[in-house]
């Protein structure tokens, strides 16, 4: 077994001979993945990798090595490298310092026994009973995946911080295929979780397989300005990348964030609520202290529509003359910010009362991956699994059309916001309705 | 010499690996190993000073083992002698799990075996470039962008250097050596007027030692992408509909790969997710339109000597002149239809699952200058560059959405347009394709295949082409 804390403590002590603050992360992973393609279980993969990062500050010059294959000879290969690089680097006139070590919080259910515990006969067997699932309701599998992984990672720095941390992740996707005489149909979920019990694989199956049956027969959608109702996995595609540009504490310091000065006011509509979390038990990326060891926090970021903070390292944070809130990365050099858990908050209404609201409008459960250009917001995607709804009521599934819209107007035009929500990977999203949006047909 | 070779060495004999592929060959019906060693170096700037300066590297070794076809897959990055027994160990004990409850007729083509070293010749290694060099072209060519104009609030220059070595070995005697360099230089710059932001990028690169760089004017490049953000402050947005489209080679090879490409990848077409399904021999498109993908273009990013299952690279010509000429294979899609590997069974790295991959991807080129095919439109947009697009195999939908467009008026770009973004139906589009240019341009790029996808190297392209009617989509 790999010593990930005698390699992270060797590496330390060999940089400190020459710098005057380094960084060390060193992580091994072990996955399992099932492969499906076909409706059958066609791969079954077990693999290890192991990582070491090194970064080496002298006279705020930094120096970055990353090697796989951590051993003795690697890590020595990385110290090196990142001195090298640190000597030859331009001094970065707003690095100051690391941080110290922090109490952390005391976080509660960040990895899964359980999910440890698996055997391989049991992670092959739930793989074929989806298999069995999926083909008894006429449905097929495209491709799909079954991972489960657990991390385990050691974090020192010169100044103190000494974090080991394990952390366990099952992950799924799914493309499903219902046809009929000449008519396809597919559809395609995804999700994350810590917690093996929390994922409800034959649930989502049953799901999205359903929802592709029901949009096998699309009409050409008609286009206008029309009211839409995004289930959570449309949302979750919109703002997957957006909302992480543009709460980043780096991006708006210097101005290349849309919501760059505008601290203070309102950037969505008061039905909006935002806030990053990375304590809440069982999240996606729950663990006592983010990359550089700050320690994890609540924060409403996005209060009733009104911006009250952006995400921040302790590098950035020290340049807007605030606080970190916790959202350092584990990429080097720094700023390297991400968010932790993001909760868009839940309203008061069901979805079906969502849909009621809407006269003349599209429900869109889900769409395709959506490249929304994070600076402007804009985006086309195309609808590839909607319903048209006429007086509150869900009609003919529709297709052959885009959304070309801009994220960040639409979230000021928000009608309601479900109480129901759904956890994809680090996101917990309600459906979201929205008024007036742009639809090409 | 094989570094790879000399790294295990210095652990234990190659000959350790070959008897295990011997061993495990009497259990299971087949047997192969990747071996991969890569180093790289990352350069990065951010508003004229270096910001990124970053080494990596690694080595590993993946198995893959096939018993009544089923793949049991085991890999580790620690190359010594008792961690590659234990991935050997993982990929039998898995595949005898998934054997026993659910095996299959799957096999393999039978393929001609080779031994063979391979690599791309460089003409300027890059340990013959000084870090100082390097330093000192991105660092000027990121000032020269901020140069162009106050209104740049962000400008990057990243400089990638790689060199990948591959070993592969398998129970049927095959033994291939590839080397492989690649380059890469990247610019994006951010231009900011009041609350009006827009950005523009340009990528170079491939399969070659830093000569590359050397041959490119690297200044204009940065220039050009920093007075295109700039300009795209000035963009204006149109009622949008149906209208003729000009595509330009980059948006000509995202067609090219995202509809086209991936839904003549064999291993759709069997899975009854390819719209080109059924149609091989059928004229699909008009005559003037012809797709290939090309694994063996010198230097693109997408070449390479042989796949991931020993397979020599080959040059195909998937549609020509309209007509549906082929799919493409790896072993295992080639043996279930009864015919030879196209040489396309990639993997993202040693650890990951070969199956069906593009290469060089691209519309050849055909004899419409450029003038003469905007010349002719009454009434259209003139798409230029990708920011995005996502390929529908099932449905053959093609959308993509573009870095920046014209606005086309009796022959003469009048508007440039911002978030524009065009969708159609790939087999309308084939056949409403009425002029193809004379001028082929390659991008390289990383294809995912799908939605969850391994990462393999790619490039895209061709000729800008024309096409009489498709859905003009602008986001507002």
């Amino acid at each position: 077994m790999i010593d990930i804390e005698k390699y992270a403590r060797m590496a330390l002590s060999e940089c400190l001979k020459e710098c005057d603050q380094a960084e060390v992360l060193t992580s091994i992973i072990d996955r399992r993945r099932v492969l499906f393609e076909g409706s059958k279980v066609s791969y079954v993969e077990s693999s290890r990798s192991s990582r070491i990062g090194v970064m080496a500050i002298k006279n705020k010059r930094v120096g970055v090595a990353s090697q796989s294959s951590l051993s003795e000879e690697s890590a020595r290969e990385a110290v090196s490298k990142a001195l090298m690089f640190m000597r030859n680097n331009e001094p970065d006139p707003e690095f100051e310092t690391l941080i110290g070590p922090m109490k952390l919080p005391a976080v509660k259910d960040y990895f899964d026994e359980k999910l440890m515990e698996l055997s391989d006969e049991e992670l092959i067997e739930r793989g074929l009973n989806i298999v069995k699932l999926v083909t008894s309701k006429g449905g097929a599998i495209i491709q799909g995946e079954l991972e489960i992984a657990v991390l385990k990672r050691y974090l020192l720095n010169s100044e103190g911080v000494d974090v080991y941390g394990l952390k366990t992740r099952i992950l799924y996707n799914f493309t499903l295929m219902v046809s009929e005489n000449t008519s396809a149909s597919e559809g395609f979920f995804m999700r994350g979780y810590t917690f093996i019990d929390d994922a409800k694989i034959e649930d989502d199956v049953e799901w999205m397989l359903n929802l592709t049956r029901k949009t096998l027969k699309p009409k050409k959608v008609e286009g206008g300005m029309l009211d839409i109702v995004l289930g959570p996995d449309a949302v979750y595609e919109l703002l997957r990348f957006v909302l992480s540009y543009a709460l980043n504490g780096d991006h708006a310091r210097k101005r290349r964030s849309p919501f760059s000065e505008k601290i203070g006011s309102r950037v969505f509509s008061k039905e909006i609520t935002v806030i990053d979390d990375g304590t809440i038990p069982r999240g996606y990326v729950t663990f006592p202290c983010d990359g550089e060891g700050y320690p994890m926090k609540r924060k409403v970021v996005i209060d009733k529509g009104i911006l009250r903070t952006f995400l921040l390292d302790s590098y950035t944070a020290r340049k807007m003359g605030v606080e970190s809130t916790g959202n350092a990365g584990t990429n080097r050099p720094f700023p390297s910010i991400t968010p932790t858990n993001l909760i868009i908050a839940q309203g008061t209404k069901s979805l079906e009362e969502l849909i009621e609201e809407v006269d003349r409008g599209l429900y869109i459960p889900r769409i395709p991956p959506a490249m929304v250009n994070p600076l402007t917001g804009q985006f086309s995607v195309e609808l590839r699994q909607a319903f048209r709804i006429e007086r509150g009521e869900l009609k003919d599934a529709v297709r052959w059309g885009m959304l070309s819209d801009n994220i960040y107007g639409m979230l000021n035009r928000v009608i309601s916001v479900s109480r129901n929500v759904s956890r994809i990977y680090n996101f917990t999203i309600p459906a979201i309705s929205i008024s007036d949006v742009k639809v090409e047909a | 010499m094989c570094i790879l070779y000399k790294v295990l060495g210095e652990r234990m004999s190659v000959e350790f690996i070959r008897r295990l592929i011997d061993e495990y060959s009497r259990e299971v019906d087949f047997v192969d190993v990747r071996l991969q060693r890569n180093r790289g170096l990352i350069l990065g700037t951010e508003n004229g000073s270096l910001r990124r300066v970053q080494s990596f590297a690694g080595e590993g070794l993946g198995i893959r083992l096939l018993k009544d076809g089923c793949w049991g897959i085991g890999s580790t990055d620690i190359l010594d002698k008792s961690s590659i027994e234990g991935a050997f160990k993982r990929a039998f004990s898995m595949v005898n799990v998934l054997a026993s409850r659910s095996p299959s007729k799957l096999a393999l083509s039978e393929e001609k075996i080779y031994e063979d070293v391979c690599e791309y010749k460089v003409k300027v290694p890059f340990e013959n470039v000084s870090f100082e060099e390097k330093k000192d072209l991105i660092v000027t060519s990121d000032r020269e962008m901020r140069k162009t104009d106050a209104r740049i609030v962000g400008s990057y220059v990243n400089y990638i250097e790689m060199f990948i070595e591959k070993v592969y070995l398998s129970s049927e005697g095959a033994n291939i050596i590839q080397r492989i360099p690649s380059v890469f230089l990247m610019f994006q710059a951010i231009a900011r007027e009041g609350v009006n932001l827009q950005s523009y990028f340009d990528i170079i690169g491939g399969h070659y030692g830093y000569e590359k760089v050397e041959e490119t004017d690297v200044m204009k490049i940065a220039i050009d992408t920093a007075r295109k953000a700039i300009e795209m402050l000035k963009a204006e947005t149109i009622k949008g509909g149906e209208m003729v489209v000009v595509m330009d080679g980059r948006v000509t090879g995202t067609f090219a790969h995202e509809v086209f490409g991936h839904a003549a990848e064999a291993d759709n077409v069997l899975g009854a997710k390819s719209f080109l399904s059924g149609l091989i021999g059928k004229k699909i498109g008009s005559d003037v339109i012809s797709i290939v993908d090309d694994a063996t273009v010198p230097n693109a990013y997408g070449s390479y000597f042989y796949d991931d299952e020993g397979v020599p690279a080959q040059r195909k010509v998937l549609l020509d002149k309209g007509i549906l000429r082929g799919y493409l294979h790896n072993r295992e899609t080639a043996a279930k239809i009864g015919v030879k590997s196209t040489g396309n069974g990639r993997a993202q790295d040693y650890a990951r699952r070969v199956y069906v991959r593009m290469s060089n991807t691209f519309v050849a080129p055909g004899d419409w200058s450029f003038e003469e095919m905007i010349g002719d439109v009454n009434y259209g947009v003139y798409v230029e560059g990708v920011a995005g697009g996502m390929e529908d195999p099932v449905g053959g939908g093609f959308q993509v959405n573009a870095l920046r467009a014209w606005l086309i008026e009796k022959g003469e770009f009048t508007k440039l347009l911002k978030a524009v973004s065009i969708s159609g139906r790939a087999l309308d589009i084939l056949k409403n394709v009425d002029a193809v240019g004379k001028e082929l341009t390659l991008e390289p790029g990383s294809c995912g295949k799908g939605y969850a996808g391994d990462m393999v190297p790619v490039t895209t392209g061709g000729p800008p082409i024309r096409v009489r009617k498709m859905v003009v989509g602008l986001a507002r």
